[in-house]
């Protein structure tokens, strides 16, 4: 596992970018995821207003009948809810360089410099598609954030002050689900590419300025959850996993789950 | 942002956790008038329906149904038979079907719909009929009639000519 975290580690790529400050030219990077009731009504149709005067099948107009066909919905899930992760920064390391004064500067981010396990707060959407009864794949986007206080690094006279810490994940997800009257418990595989910018307050003498640095790196994530349903299409429910490539990392999230058939169209 | 996240979750499970059927919830609104039957996994209300476009010759009714069901349940408004009751005695009614629309589908578990149908005698009458029977057992699977079908006959008062507004 060692030689594996130490291997994503060296793959992580760096990438460091200085905003230009207000009293400060110039500017730098380095490098280092339903059915038809109600009267009538108005329905917009390849962008053309229809308006139906009667709710009777065979008058309506504008609405096909059988819309409320099931076999016509694909067994589409989507979920949306908060997440907390907590990342790993400890092991972030690489180059950079600064630009103040029309100037680059070059400065290094050591590892062990930052916290081994930062909590950071977000959002997560998720959608997926029921392969029969019990198995699901998807895909799923998350963003987090935390505000960071250091601590500052000097090379040369430039003091680089982490602030903040932003990441964005894009991965796939495979798993099963268990039912069992209004719980499902569920159990799955994420692999996702994170990337995560880190945000510093660069200064250089009196020439003040905010540097960006971009980590890039991936994430397995096991993962289980349980959930609770509220309706037939739809449940909240609660997830967690820690990530295998570094199990420094975890993530945690609170849902809100919509299914386009009820109860995922695995009911018998 | 992260504060009014709570507020938007609740919103959205209120939102969305409203539309289930409540098995039997058709059941306890039947009355003479707009009778409702079991039939299977379906709960059946049926009842008058008044449309300015229907001709009052050609009665016009509402069909709820809910599914008690977890699973999807067939439903098929084509099978229905429906007789009216006219002046001259009972005549069979067809569905007016002029696109050839109509056809079976599938009713989520605990979901509901409406159809409203407008059905037309097989032979033209001038008059609306007195009352409109229908036989729904074959509206969806699982109905066992072993020989001798149980034929839910519901009398529907459909409007006559001066009470279509």
């Amino acid at each position: 596992m060692s030689a594996l975290r130490s291997a994503v580690v060296l793959g992580c790529a760096m990438l460091a970018t200085v905003g230009p400050a207000a009293a400060c030219a110039g500017g730098g990077h380095g490098g280092g995821s339903r059915g038809g009731g109600g009267r009538g009504g108005t329905v917009v149709r390849g962008g053309a207003v229809c308006d139906d005067v009667s709710d009777v099948v065979g008058r309506i107009q504008c609405r096909r009948f059988g819309d409320w066909d099931a076999t016509n919905t694909l067994p589409i899930f989507f979920e949306v809810g908060t997440s907390a992760r907590a990342l790993d920064l400890s092991s972030w390391a690489g180059t950079g360089t600064a630009s103040h004064d029309n100037r680059n500067h070059s400065f290094s981010l050591r590892a062990g410099t930052l916290a081994p396990r930062t909590p950071l707060l977000g959002v997560v959407a998720r959608a997926g598609w029921m392969l029969g009864r019990w198995a699901y794949v998807g895909a799923q986007l998350d963003v987090a954030g935390t505000a960071l206080d250091g601590p500052a690094t000097a090379t040369n006279g430039l003091v680089e002050t982490p602030r903040a810490v932003a990441g964005v994940g894009v991965g796939g997800f495979a798993g099963v689900m268990f039912q069992h009257g209004a719980f499902t418990a569920r159990a799955e595989v994420m692999a996702a590419v994170d990337v995560d910018v880190l945000t510093f307050a660069s200064a250089l003498g009196p020439c003040n300025g905010t540097a960006t640095s971009t980590f890039l790196h991936g994430r397995i994530e096991p993962r289980a959850a349980l959930e609770a349903r509220v309706s037939p299409w739809t449940s909240v429910g609660v997830m967690g996993g820690t990530n295998a490539l570094d199990t420094a990392d975890w993530s945690a999230s609170v849902y809100v789950r919509w299914s386009l058939r009820s109860y995922d169209g695995t009911a018998r | 942002m992260l504060t009014t996240l709570p507020l938007a979750f609740a919103v959205l499970v209120a939102g969305c956790a409203t539309r289930a059927y409540t098995p039997g919830a058709l059941l306890a609104t039947s009355t003479l008038d707009a009778p409702a039957v079991t039939v299977g996994c379906l709960d059946i209300g049926v009842g008058p329906h008044t449309d300015p476009e229907v001709p009052v010759e050609h009665p016009a009714v509402r069909f709820d149904v809910g599914n008690r069901c977890l699973r999807g349940a067939r439903v098929d408004f084509g099978s229905i038979e429906a007789v009216g009751f006219y002046e001259d005695g009972w005549v069979p009614l067809h569905i007016r079907d002029p696109r050839g629309e109509v056809h079976a589908g599938t009713l989520d578990g605990r979901a509901q719909i409406r159809q409203n149908f407008e059905f037309t005698p097989e032979i033209p009458r001038e008059r609306a009929p007195a009352t409109v029977c229908f036989t729904l057992d074959a509206m969806t699977d699982g109905v066992t009639t072993a020989g001798h079908p149980t034929r839910h006959c519901i009398p529907v008062p459909v409007p006559d000519q001066g009470d279509v507004s």
